[in-house]
Protein backbone atom coordinates (compact mmCIF):
# COMPACT_ATOMS: atom_id res chain seq x y z
CA UNK A 1 0.00 0.00 0.00
CA UNK A 2 3.13 2.31 0.83
CA UNK A 3 4.54 1.31 -2.60
CA UNK A 4 1.33 2.08 -4.04
CA UNK A 5 0.49 5.27 -2.47
CA UNK A 6 4.22 6.87 -3.52
CA UNK A 7 2.46 9.52 -5.75
CA UNK A 8 3.56 13.12 -7.14
CA UNK A 9 4.20 16.25 -5.82
CA UNK A 10 2.25 19.67 -6.44
CA UNK A 11 2.06 22.83 -4.49
CA UNK A 12 -0.95 24.82 -5.68
CA UNK A 13 -3.41 27.59 -4.35
CA UNK A 14 -6.18 25.96 -2.61
CA UNK A 15 -8.90 28.36 -0.75
CA UNK A 16 -11.91 26.06 -0.36
CA UNK A 17 -10.45 23.74 2.14
CA UNK A 18 -8.55 27.04 3.87
CA UNK A 19 -11.75 28.28 4.39
CA UNK A 20 -12.67 26.14 7.19
CA UNK A 21 -10.47 27.90 9.27
CA UNK A 22 -13.04 30.09 10.54
CA UNK A 23 -15.94 28.21 10.00
CA UNK A 24 -16.53 27.19 13.81
CA UNK A 25 -16.61 31.37 14.24
CA UNK A 26 -20.08 33.39 14.87
CA UNK A 27 -21.99 34.70 11.91
CA UNK A 28 -20.03 35.90 9.47
CA UNK A 29 -18.99 36.26 5.73
CA UNK A 30 -15.82 35.33 4.29
CA UNK A 31 -14.26 35.55 1.01
CA UNK A 32 -10.91 34.96 0.16
CA UNK A 33 -9.04 33.67 -3.09
CA UNK A 34 -4.97 33.83 -4.01
CA UNK A 35 -2.75 31.89 -5.91
CA UNK A 36 -0.26 28.77 -4.96
CA UNK A 37 1.23 25.66 -6.21
CA UNK A 38 0.02 22.23 -6.36
CA UNK A 39 1.68 19.14 -6.84
CA UNK A 40 0.10 15.57 -8.13
CA UNK A 41 1.28 12.13 -8.24
CA UNK A 42 -0.70 9.22 -9.96
CA UNK A 43 -0.29 5.94 -9.65
CA UNK A 44 -1.76 4.06 -12.95
CA UNK A 45 -0.30 0.92 -12.01
CA UNK A 46 1.63 0.69 -15.02
CA UNK A 47 2.72 3.78 -15.02
CA UNK A 48 3.56 6.70 -12.67
CA UNK A 49 2.83 10.43 -13.56
CA UNK A 50 4.33 13.48 -11.27
CA UNK A 51 3.06 17.45 -12.66
CA UNK A 52 2.79 20.45 -10.71
CA UNK A 53 2.39 23.47 -11.48
CA UNK A 54 1.20 27.41 -9.95
CA UNK A 55 -3.18 27.40 -9.39
CA UNK A 56 -5.57 30.19 -8.69
CA UNK A 57 -8.18 29.48 -5.87
CA UNK A 58 -10.94 31.45 -4.64
CA UNK A 59 -13.81 30.50 -2.09
CA UNK A 60 -16.08 31.75 0.00
CA UNK A 61 -18.12 31.09 3.30
CA UNK A 62 -21.39 32.12 4.78
CA UNK A 63 -21.82 31.05 8.38
CA UNK A 64 -24.95 31.43 10.56
CA UNK A 65 -24.31 30.33 14.19
CA UNK A 66 -23.09 27.12 14.43
CA UNK A 67 -24.28 26.21 11.03
CA UNK A 68 -22.19 27.39 7.75
CA UNK A 69 -21.75 26.94 4.17
CA UNK A 70 -18.17 26.66 2.50
CA UNK A 71 -17.63 26.69 -1.31
CA UNK A 72 -14.36 26.32 -2.98
CA UNK A 73 -12.41 26.50 -6.42
CA UNK A 74 -8.88 25.69 -7.56
CA UNK A 75 -7.91 25.90 -10.96
CA UNK A 76 -3.98 24.84 -11.97
CA UNK A 77 -1.95 23.73 -14.55
CA UNK A 78 -0.05 21.25 -14.48
CA UNK A 79 3.63 20.10 -16.07
CA UNK A 80 5.91 17.60 -16.00
CA UNK A 81 9.53 18.23 -15.16
CA UNK A 82 10.08 16.60 -18.95
CA UNK A 83 7.31 15.74 -22.01
CA UNK A 84 6.12 12.87 -20.72
CA UNK A 85 3.12 12.93 -19.67
CA UNK A 86 0.85 15.39 -20.88
CA UNK A 87 0.39 18.71 -19.64
CA UNK A 88 -2.63 19.38 -18.23
CA UNK A 89 -5.63 21.09 -15.83
CA UNK A 90 -7.07 20.27 -12.75
CA UNK A 91 -10.06 21.86 -11.71
CA UNK A 92 -11.39 21.26 -7.83
CA UNK A 93 -14.30 22.86 -6.14
CA UNK A 94 -16.02 21.58 -3.29
CA UNK A 95 -19.52 22.29 -0.85
CA UNK A 96 -19.94 21.59 2.81
CA UNK A 97 -22.39 22.75 5.11
CA UNK A 98 -20.61 22.80 8.59
CA UNK A 99 -21.72 22.68 11.91
CA UNK A 100 -19.48 23.49 14.99
CA UNK A 101 -19.45 21.58 17.55
CA UNK A 102 -17.66 23.65 19.75
CA UNK A 103 -15.90 27.10 19.65
CA UNK A 104 -12.89 24.87 18.45
CA UNK A 105 -14.30 22.06 16.80
CA UNK A 106 -16.30 22.06 13.75
CA UNK A 107 -18.11 19.36 11.88
CA UNK A 108 -18.52 19.47 7.82
CA UNK A 109 -19.76 17.19 5.10
CA UNK A 110 -20.35 17.58 1.07
CA UNK A 111 -19.16 16.88 -2.05
CA UNK A 112 -15.66 17.57 -3.63
CA UNK A 113 -14.99 17.37 -7.22
CA UNK A 114 -11.50 17.08 -9.04
CA UNK A 115 -10.93 16.57 -12.67
CA UNK A 116 -7.49 16.18 -14.32
CA UNK A 117 -8.24 17.34 -18.16
CA UNK A 118 -5.46 16.58 -21.26
CA UNK A 119 -5.71 16.89 -25.17
CA UNK A 120 -6.27 12.66 -24.43
CA UNK A 121 -9.44 12.87 -21.93
CA UNK A 122 -10.57 13.77 -18.38
CA UNK A 123 -9.81 11.68 -15.71
CA UNK A 124 -12.98 12.90 -12.56
CA UNK A 125 -13.53 11.95 -9.06
CA UNK A 126 -16.24 12.92 -7.05
CA UNK A 127 -16.40 12.42 -3.24
CA UNK A 128 -18.66 12.63 -0.73
CA UNK A 129 -16.20 14.18 1.87
CA UNK A 130 -16.95 14.04 5.91
CA UNK A 131 -14.60 16.90 7.91
CA UNK A 132 -13.39 17.02 11.39
CA UNK A 133 -11.80 20.79 11.85
CA UNK A 134 -10.13 21.95 15.23
CA UNK A 135 -8.81 25.60 15.65
CA UNK A 136 -6.73 26.64 18.20
CA UNK A 137 -5.65 30.54 18.82
CA UNK A 138 -2.19 32.12 18.95
CA UNK A 139 -2.07 35.31 19.34
CA UNK A 140 -5.21 37.60 20.13
CA UNK A 141 -7.55 37.66 17.47
CA UNK A 142 -4.77 38.42 15.25
CA UNK A 143 -3.33 34.30 14.41
CA UNK A 144 -4.73 31.47 14.94
CA UNK A 145 -3.79 27.91 13.79
CA UNK A 146 -5.99 24.78 12.38
CA UNK A 147 -5.90 21.41 11.58
CA UNK A 148 -7.98 19.21 9.48
CA UNK A 149 -9.04 15.91 8.60
CA UNK A 150 -11.45 14.44 5.97
CA UNK A 151 -12.40 11.52 4.48
CA UNK A 152 -14.83 10.09 1.83
CA UNK A 153 -17.41 7.76 2.96
CA UNK A 154 -18.40 7.48 -0.81
CA UNK A 155 -17.31 8.49 -4.23
CA UNK A 156 -17.68 7.72 -7.84
CA UNK A 157 -14.97 7.96 -10.96
CA UNK A 158 -14.62 7.44 -14.78
CA UNK A 159 -11.84 5.62 -14.97
CA UNK A 160 -11.55 2.22 -15.56
CA UNK A 161 -11.26 0.97 -11.32
CA UNK A 162 -14.04 1.66 -9.16
CA UNK A 163 -14.06 4.47 -6.50
CA UNK A 164 -12.33 3.05 -2.89
CA UNK A 165 -11.59 5.38 -0.52
CA UNK A 166 -10.06 9.06 -0.41
CA UNK A 167 -8.87 10.87 2.95
CA UNK A 168 -6.83 14.31 3.36
CA UNK A 169 -5.90 16.62 5.83
CA UNK A 170 -4.53 20.28 5.92
CA UNK A 171 -2.95 22.47 8.44
CA UNK A 172 -2.66 25.97 8.20
CA UNK A 173 -2.37 29.40 10.15
CA UNK A 174 -4.32 32.11 9.24
CA UNK A 175 -3.52 36.11 10.09
CA UNK A 176 -5.97 38.12 10.53
CA UNK A 177 -5.95 42.15 10.53
CA UNK A 178 -9.29 44.43 10.99
CA UNK A 179 -11.43 42.67 8.28
CA UNK A 180 -8.60 41.33 6.17
CA UNK A 181 -7.08 37.93 6.19
CA UNK A 182 -4.45 36.24 5.10
CA UNK A 183 -4.08 32.44 5.06
CA UNK A 184 -0.95 29.96 4.52
CA UNK A 185 -2.06 26.25 4.43
CA UNK A 186 -0.49 23.04 3.49
CA UNK A 187 -2.79 20.43 2.57
CA UNK A 188 -2.44 16.72 1.03
CA UNK A 189 -4.91 14.07 -0.45
CA UNK A 190 -4.97 10.81 -1.19
CA UNK A 191 -7.60 9.19 -3.82
CA UNK A 192 -7.53 5.70 -5.12
CA UNK A 193 -9.40 3.42 -7.02
CA UNK A 194 -9.85 -0.02 -6.51
CA UNK A 195 -7.48 -3.03 -7.73
CA UNK A 196 -5.75 -3.04 -9.74
CA UNK A 197 -4.10 -0.05 -7.96
CA UNK A 198 -5.04 4.12 -9.34
CA UNK A 199 -3.80 6.12 -7.28
CA UNK A 200 -3.77 10.15 -7.31
CA UNK A 201 -2.21 12.14 -4.41
CA UNK A 202 -2.55 15.85 -4.29
CA UNK A 203 -0.55 18.29 -2.45
CA UNK A 204 -0.99 21.83 -2.26
CA UNK A 205 0.90 24.84 -0.72
CA UNK A 206 -1.42 27.81 -0.82
CA UNK A 207 -1.14 31.85 0.07
CA UNK A 208 -4.57 33.50 0.20
CA UNK A 209 -6.22 36.55 1.08
CA UNK A 210 -8.97 38.25 1.56
CA UNK A 211 -11.56 39.91 3.23
CA UNK A 212 -14.54 38.64 5.92
CA UNK A 213 -17.66 40.33 7.41
CA UNK A 214 -19.15 39.23 10.98
CA UNK B 1 -70.23 47.57 5.62
CA UNK B 2 -66.33 48.11 6.23
CA UNK B 3 -66.92 51.77 6.69
CA UNK B 4 -69.80 50.74 10.01
CA UNK B 5 -67.29 48.26 11.18
CA UNK B 6 -63.97 50.89 10.75
CA UNK B 7 -66.29 52.99 13.27
CA UNK B 8 -67.32 50.45 15.76
CA UNK B 9 -63.15 48.93 15.91
CA UNK B 10 -62.54 52.30 16.51
CA UNK B 11 -64.96 53.42 19.25
CA UNK B 12 -63.73 49.75 20.96
CA UNK B 13 -59.90 51.01 20.90
CA UNK B 14 -60.53 54.09 22.14
CA UNK B 15 -63.33 52.83 24.71
CA UNK B 16 -60.22 50.30 26.06
CA UNK B 17 -57.41 53.28 25.56
CA UNK B 18 -59.58 56.45 27.02
CA UNK B 19 -59.50 54.53 30.87
CA UNK B 20 -55.34 54.31 30.51
CA UNK B 21 -54.94 57.89 29.36
CA UNK B 22 -57.34 59.24 32.03
CA UNK B 23 -55.47 58.83 34.97
CA UNK B 24 -52.13 60.15 33.52
CA UNK B 25 -54.46 63.39 32.46
CA UNK B 26 -56.08 63.54 35.81
CA UNK B 27 -52.32 63.54 37.42
CA UNK B 28 -51.46 66.68 35.39
CA UNK B 29 -54.45 68.32 35.91
CA UNK B 30 -53.96 67.90 39.69
CA UNK B 31 -50.38 69.33 39.09
CA UNK B 32 -51.99 72.51 37.32
CA UNK B 33 -54.55 73.48 39.67
CA UNK B 34 -52.26 72.59 42.66
CA UNK B 35 -49.57 75.48 41.48
CA UNK B 36 -52.30 77.83 40.59
CA UNK B 37 -53.54 77.01 44.11
CA UNK B 38 -49.64 77.89 45.09
CA UNK B 39 -49.53 80.96 43.32
CA UNK B 40 -52.54 82.02 45.11
CA UNK B 41 -51.07 81.61 48.62
CA UNK B 42 -54.06 79.08 49.33
CA UNK B 43 -51.53 76.61 50.68
CA UNK B 44 -53.54 74.29 52.40
CA UNK B 45 -55.08 73.49 49.07
CA UNK B 46 -52.43 73.44 47.29
CA UNK B 47 -50.82 70.69 49.84
CA UNK B 48 -53.92 68.66 49.62
CA UNK B 49 -54.41 68.49 45.45
CA UNK B 50 -50.27 68.01 45.42
CA UNK B 51 -50.25 65.23 48.02
CA UNK B 52 -53.59 63.22 45.84
CA UNK B 53 -51.30 63.95 42.15
CA UNK B 54 -48.45 62.08 43.86
CA UNK B 55 -50.49 59.29 45.56
CA UNK B 56 -51.57 57.82 42.31
CA UNK B 57 -49.97 54.27 42.62
CA UNK B 58 -50.21 53.99 39.00
CA UNK B 59 -47.67 56.46 38.35
CA UNK B 60 -49.84 58.74 36.30
CA UNK B 61 -47.21 61.59 36.57
CA UNK B 62 -44.51 61.68 34.75
CA UNK B 63 -41.12 61.66 35.68
CA UNK B 64 -40.38 65.98 35.35
CA UNK B 65 -43.57 66.29 36.75
CA UNK B 66 -43.40 64.16 39.99
CA UNK B 67 -40.20 65.93 40.59
CA UNK B 68 -42.56 69.57 40.19
CA UNK B 69 -44.87 68.33 42.18
CA UNK B 70 -42.51 66.82 45.19
CA UNK B 71 -40.81 70.58 44.82
CA UNK B 72 -44.20 72.23 44.90
CA UNK B 73 -45.09 69.89 47.91
CA UNK B 74 -42.07 70.82 50.24
CA UNK B 75 -42.39 74.82 49.73
CA UNK B 76 -45.76 74.34 50.71
CA UNK B 77 -45.94 72.61 53.08
CA UNK B 78 -42.43 74.62 54.64
CA UNK B 79 -44.77 77.80 54.01
CA UNK B 80 -47.41 75.82 55.89
CA UNK B 81 -45.25 75.59 58.96
CA UNK B 82 -44.76 72.09 58.20
CA UNK B 83 -41.21 71.45 58.40
CA UNK B 84 -41.07 68.21 59.14
CA UNK B 85 -43.21 67.27 56.05
CA UNK B 86 -41.48 69.50 53.70
CA UNK B 87 -37.99 68.06 54.05
CA UNK B 88 -40.11 64.47 53.65
CA UNK B 89 -40.86 65.95 50.57
CA UNK B 90 -37.37 67.08 49.76
CA UNK B 91 -35.60 64.37 51.22
CA UNK B 92 -38.04 62.21 48.22
CA UNK B 93 -36.80 64.39 45.76
CA UNK B 94 -33.39 63.81 46.36
CA UNK B 95 -33.86 60.60 46.23
CA UNK B 96 -35.41 60.72 42.92
CA UNK B 97 -33.01 62.90 41.41
CA UNK B 98 -29.91 64.02 42.82
CA UNK B 99 -29.05 66.24 40.48
CA UNK B 100 -32.59 68.66 40.98
CA UNK B 101 -32.55 72.11 41.72
CA UNK B 102 -35.33 74.47 41.54
CA UNK B 103 -36.11 77.42 39.70
CA UNK B 104 -34.99 80.42 41.66
CA UNK B 105 -37.33 82.58 40.11
CA UNK B 106 -39.82 80.24 41.40
CA UNK B 107 -38.66 79.26 45.06
CA UNK B 108 -37.31 81.60 47.13
CA UNK B 109 -34.47 81.58 49.38
CA UNK B 110 -35.93 79.34 51.99
CA UNK B 111 -36.75 77.25 49.80
CA UNK B 112 -33.52 76.64 48.15
CA UNK B 113 -31.78 76.51 51.52
CA UNK B 114 -33.91 73.82 53.27
CA UNK B 115 -33.20 72.03 49.51
CA UNK B 116 -29.73 72.30 49.94
CA UNK B 117 -29.85 70.92 53.72
CA UNK B 118 -31.58 67.74 52.78
CA UNK B 119 -29.54 67.03 50.32
CA UNK B 120 -26.90 67.15 52.71
CA UNK B 121 -28.57 64.42 54.90
CA UNK B 122 -30.02 62.39 52.15
CA UNK B 123 -27.15 60.57 50.51
CA UNK B 124 -27.82 59.60 47.06
CA UNK B 125 -26.92 59.38 43.61
CA UNK B 126 -28.17 59.62 40.21
CA UNK B 127 -27.48 57.82 37.32
CA UNK B 128 -27.37 58.88 33.66
CA UNK B 129 -26.70 56.02 31.29
CA UNK B 130 -27.07 55.73 27.57
CA UNK B 131 -30.40 54.02 26.61
CA UNK B 132 -28.53 52.05 23.68
CA UNK B 133 -24.78 51.83 23.08
CA UNK B 134 -22.67 49.60 21.21
CA UNK B 135 -18.72 49.31 22.64
CA UNK B 136 -15.88 47.56 22.46
CA UNK B 137 -14.98 45.13 24.68
CA UNK B 138 -12.24 45.96 26.61
CA UNK B 139 -11.19 48.90 24.50
CA UNK B 140 -14.06 52.02 24.50
CA UNK B 141 -16.28 52.81 27.72
CA UNK B 142 -19.40 52.49 28.40
CA UNK B 143 -20.67 56.35 29.80
CA UNK B 144 -22.04 56.54 33.25
CA UNK B 145 -22.49 59.72 34.68
CA UNK B 146 -22.66 59.57 38.98
CA UNK B 147 -24.02 62.65 40.61
CA UNK B 148 -24.26 62.48 44.11
CA UNK B 149 -26.60 64.97 46.24
CA UNK B 150 -23.86 65.42 48.59
CA UNK B 151 -20.35 63.67 49.47
CA UNK B 152 -20.79 59.82 50.18
CA UNK B 153 -19.27 56.10 49.67
CA UNK B 154 -20.85 55.07 46.05
CA UNK B 155 -19.96 52.08 44.47
CA UNK B 156 -21.11 51.27 41.33
CA UNK B 157 -21.40 47.41 39.96
CA UNK B 158 -23.07 45.19 37.49
CA UNK B 159 -24.25 42.37 38.56
CA UNK B 160 -25.86 39.51 36.71
CA UNK B 161 -29.40 38.62 36.92
CA UNK B 162 -28.72 36.39 39.42
CA UNK B 163 -27.26 39.30 41.80
CA UNK B 164 -23.52 37.88 41.64
CA UNK B 165 -21.24 40.89 41.39
CA UNK B 166 -20.13 40.71 37.30
CA UNK B 167 -17.60 43.85 37.88
CA UNK B 168 -17.25 46.26 39.85
CA UNK B 169 -16.76 49.76 37.90
CA UNK B 170 -16.08 52.12 41.54
CA UNK B 171 -15.68 51.60 44.75
CA UNK B 172 -14.84 54.98 46.67
CA UNK B 173 -16.09 58.78 47.74
CA UNK B 174 -17.76 60.89 45.18
CA UNK B 175 -18.02 64.54 45.92
CA UNK B 176 -19.60 66.18 42.81
CA UNK B 177 -20.52 64.80 39.17
CA UNK B 178 -17.93 62.32 37.76
CA UNK B 179 -18.14 60.18 34.67
CA UNK B 180 -16.97 56.65 34.84
CA UNK B 181 -16.74 54.39 32.57
CA UNK B 182 -17.24 50.57 32.08
CA UNK B 183 -15.18 48.33 29.16
CA UNK B 184 -17.28 45.63 29.10
CA UNK B 185 -15.42 42.99 30.35
CA UNK B 186 -16.14 41.58 33.95
CA UNK B 187 -13.94 41.11 36.62
CA UNK B 188 -12.02 38.19 34.76
CA UNK B 189 -11.29 40.30 31.66
CA UNK B 190 -13.89 38.20 30.14
CA UNK B 191 -17.19 40.02 27.97
CA UNK B 192 -19.93 38.70 29.55
CA UNK B 193 -22.58 36.46 27.91
CA UNK B 194 -25.82 37.43 26.28
CA UNK B 195 -28.29 38.36 28.73
CA UNK B 196 -30.04 40.70 30.99
CA UNK B 197 -27.76 42.21 34.07
CA UNK B 198 -28.50 45.67 36.13
CA UNK B 199 -26.07 48.46 36.96
CA UNK B 200 -26.29 49.32 40.34
CA UNK B 201 -25.27 52.72 42.06
CA UNK B 202 -25.14 51.95 46.08
CA UNK B 203 -25.10 54.74 48.16
CA UNK B 204 -22.84 53.43 51.65
CA UNK B 205 -23.18 54.91 54.47
CA UNK B 206 -19.89 52.32 55.76
CA UNK B 207 -18.55 49.70 53.36
CA UNK B 208 -21.01 47.13 54.86
CA UNK B 209 -24.13 49.68 55.22
CA UNK B 210 -26.12 50.31 51.91
CA UNK B 211 -28.39 53.25 52.34
CA UNK B 212 -30.02 52.44 48.81
CA UNK B 213 -29.66 52.42 45.45
CA UNK B 214 -30.75 53.07 42.10
CA UNK B 215 -30.43 50.13 39.62
CA UNK B 216 -31.18 50.36 36.24
CA UNK B 217 -31.93 46.93 33.89
CA UNK B 218 -29.30 46.49 31.26
CA UNK B 219 -29.94 44.18 28.32
CA UNK B 220 -26.27 43.11 27.02
CA UNK B 221 -25.90 41.29 23.85
CA UNK B 222 -22.71 40.90 21.32
CA UNK B 223 -23.61 42.74 17.97
CA UNK B 224 -23.13 40.81 14.85
CA UNK B 225 -19.59 41.07 14.70
CA UNK B 226 -19.34 38.30 17.39
CA UNK B 227 -22.90 37.37 18.10
CA UNK B 228 -22.96 33.78 19.81
CA UNK B 229 -25.21 31.33 17.88
CA UNK B 230 -27.39 31.61 20.67
CA UNK B 231 -28.31 33.95 23.68
CA UNK B 232 -25.88 32.94 26.15
CA UNK B 233 -23.63 30.70 24.48
CA UNK B 234 -20.33 31.78 25.39
CA UNK B 235 -19.16 28.48 24.24
CA UNK B 236 -19.13 29.97 20.45
CA UNK B 237 -17.55 33.28 21.45
CA UNK B 238 -13.46 32.07 20.99
CA UNK B 239 -12.43 35.95 20.56
CA UNK B 240 -13.81 36.75 23.88
CA UNK B 241 -11.43 34.36 25.57
CA UNK B 242 -8.02 34.95 26.83
CA UNK B 243 -5.31 33.02 25.14
CA UNK B 244 -2.51 31.41 27.78
CA UNK B 245 1.05 32.09 26.11
CA UNK B 246 1.71 28.01 26.73
CA UNK B 247 -1.47 27.13 24.66
CA UNK B 248 -0.50 29.15 22.15
CA UNK B 249 2.95 27.59 22.09
CA UNK B 250 1.65 24.32 22.01
CA UNK B 251 -0.72 24.85 19.73
CA UNK B 252 1.95 26.21 17.24
CA UNK B 253 4.36 23.58 17.63
CA UNK B 254 1.90 20.88 16.91
CA UNK B 255 0.60 22.36 13.79
CA UNK B 256 4.32 22.52 13.09
CA UNK B 257 4.83 18.59 13.44
CA UNK B 258 1.34 17.80 11.79
CA UNK B 259 2.27 19.53 8.83
CA UNK B 260 5.70 17.41 8.52
CA UNK B 261 3.96 14.13 9.38
CA UNK B 262 0.46 14.58 7.54
CA UNK B 263 1.31 13.03 4.39
CA UNK B 264 2.51 10.10 6.39
CA UNK B 265 -1.30 9.97 8.68
CA UNK B 266 -3.12 10.36 5.28
CA UNK B 267 -1.76 9.29 2.40
CA UNK B 268 0.60 5.90 3.93
CA UNK B 269 4.17 7.88 4.13
CA UNK B 270 3.78 8.84 0.66
CA UNK B 271 6.77 11.10 -0.61
CA UNK B 272 5.77 14.56 0.11
CA UNK B 273 7.23 17.88 -0.69
CA UNK B 274 9.77 19.11 1.70
CA UNK B 275 8.84 22.54 1.38
CA UNK B 276 5.96 21.62 3.95
CA UNK B 277 8.45 21.30 6.57
CA UNK B 278 9.54 24.89 5.97
CA UNK B 279 5.36 25.65 6.43
CA UNK B 280 5.22 23.49 9.13
CA UNK B 281 8.83 25.64 10.72
CA UNK B 282 6.67 29.02 10.66
CA UNK B 283 3.92 28.04 12.27
CA UNK B 284 5.77 26.25 15.00
CA UNK B 285 7.97 29.68 15.29
CA UNK B 286 4.49 31.20 15.24
CA UNK B 287 3.42 29.55 18.22
CA UNK B 288 7.25 30.48 20.00
CA UNK B 289 6.23 34.46 18.92
CA UNK B 290 3.14 34.29 20.58
CA UNK B 291 4.59 32.30 23.78
CA UNK B 292 7.44 35.10 23.88
CA UNK B 293 4.91 37.66 23.90
CA UNK B 294 1.80 36.87 25.54
CA UNK B 295 4.60 36.51 28.55
CA UNK B 296 5.75 39.98 28.56
CA UNK B 297 3.99 41.77 30.54
CA UNK B 298 1.19 44.38 29.55
CA UNK B 299 2.18 47.76 29.14
CA UNK B 300 0.87 50.14 32.23
CA UNK B 301 -2.21 51.97 31.58
CA UNK B 302 -4.70 54.02 33.87
CA UNK B 303 -7.11 51.58 36.04
CA UNK B 304 -10.27 52.65 37.71
CA UNK B 305 -9.89 52.56 41.77
CA UNK B 306 -11.16 48.32 41.55
CA UNK B 307 -10.17 47.38 38.25
CA UNK B 308 -8.48 44.07 38.51
CA UNK B 309 -5.76 43.46 36.35
CA UNK B 310 -7.61 41.50 33.07
CA UNK B 311 -6.21 39.41 30.70
CA UNK B 312 -5.51 40.10 27.07
CA UNK B 313 -9.24 39.49 25.38
CA UNK B 314 -10.00 39.88 21.72
CA UNK B 315 -12.79 41.83 19.80
CA UNK B 316 -15.80 41.98 21.12
CA UNK B 317 -18.41 44.40 20.63
CA UNK B 318 -21.44 44.90 22.94
CA UNK B 319 -24.95 46.30 22.85
CA UNK B 320 -26.39 47.42 25.63
CA UNK B 321 -29.52 48.59 26.48
CA UNK B 322 -30.54 50.16 29.47
CA UNK B 323 -34.05 50.44 31.01
CA UNK B 324 -35.94 52.71 33.66
CA UNK B 325 -34.21 53.54 37.14
CA UNK B 326 -35.66 51.67 39.82
CA UNK B 327 -34.55 52.84 43.32
CA UNK B 328 -34.57 50.71 46.35
CA UNK B 329 -34.42 51.52 49.66
CA UNK B 330 -32.06 49.91 52.04
CA UNK B 331 -29.46 47.12 51.74
CA UNK B 332 -28.49 45.66 49.37
CA UNK B 333 -29.74 41.72 48.92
Amino acid sequence: MRAAAVGSLVLALHVGNVATARSQLPTQIEATGGIGLVRVHSDLGAAEESLRGPAFAADAALGFGRLGVQLGYVRGRLSAADSTPLPRNVTEGAVAITFAVHRLLTVAAGPRARAYTSDVGTRRWLMWEARVHGEAPLHAEVASVYAELRGAFGGTTNTARDFRESRGGEVGIWVRLSSAVLRIAYSVDRTRGRDPVHQDMIERLVISGGFERR
Amino acid sequence: MHSSRGVGATLVVLALALPGVAPAQSARTLLDRAIQAYNALELDDAARVLTEALSDERGALAPADRLRALSYLGATELFRGRREQAVEAFRRLTILDARYRPDSLIFPPPVQTLLAEVRQTTKAVAVEVPREATITAGRAGWSIRVTPSSAHEVSVVVVASDGRPVRVIYDGTVSSAVTLGWDGLDARGLAPPNGRYELRALSRVTRESVLRSVRVPMTIRRAARAVAASPGDETMVMRARPIRPQAALIAGVAAGVLTAVLPYLVADGAEATPARFVVGGSFAVAGILAFVTGRSPPAARPETPSRPAAPVTDVVELIIETGSHVYVEGQDE
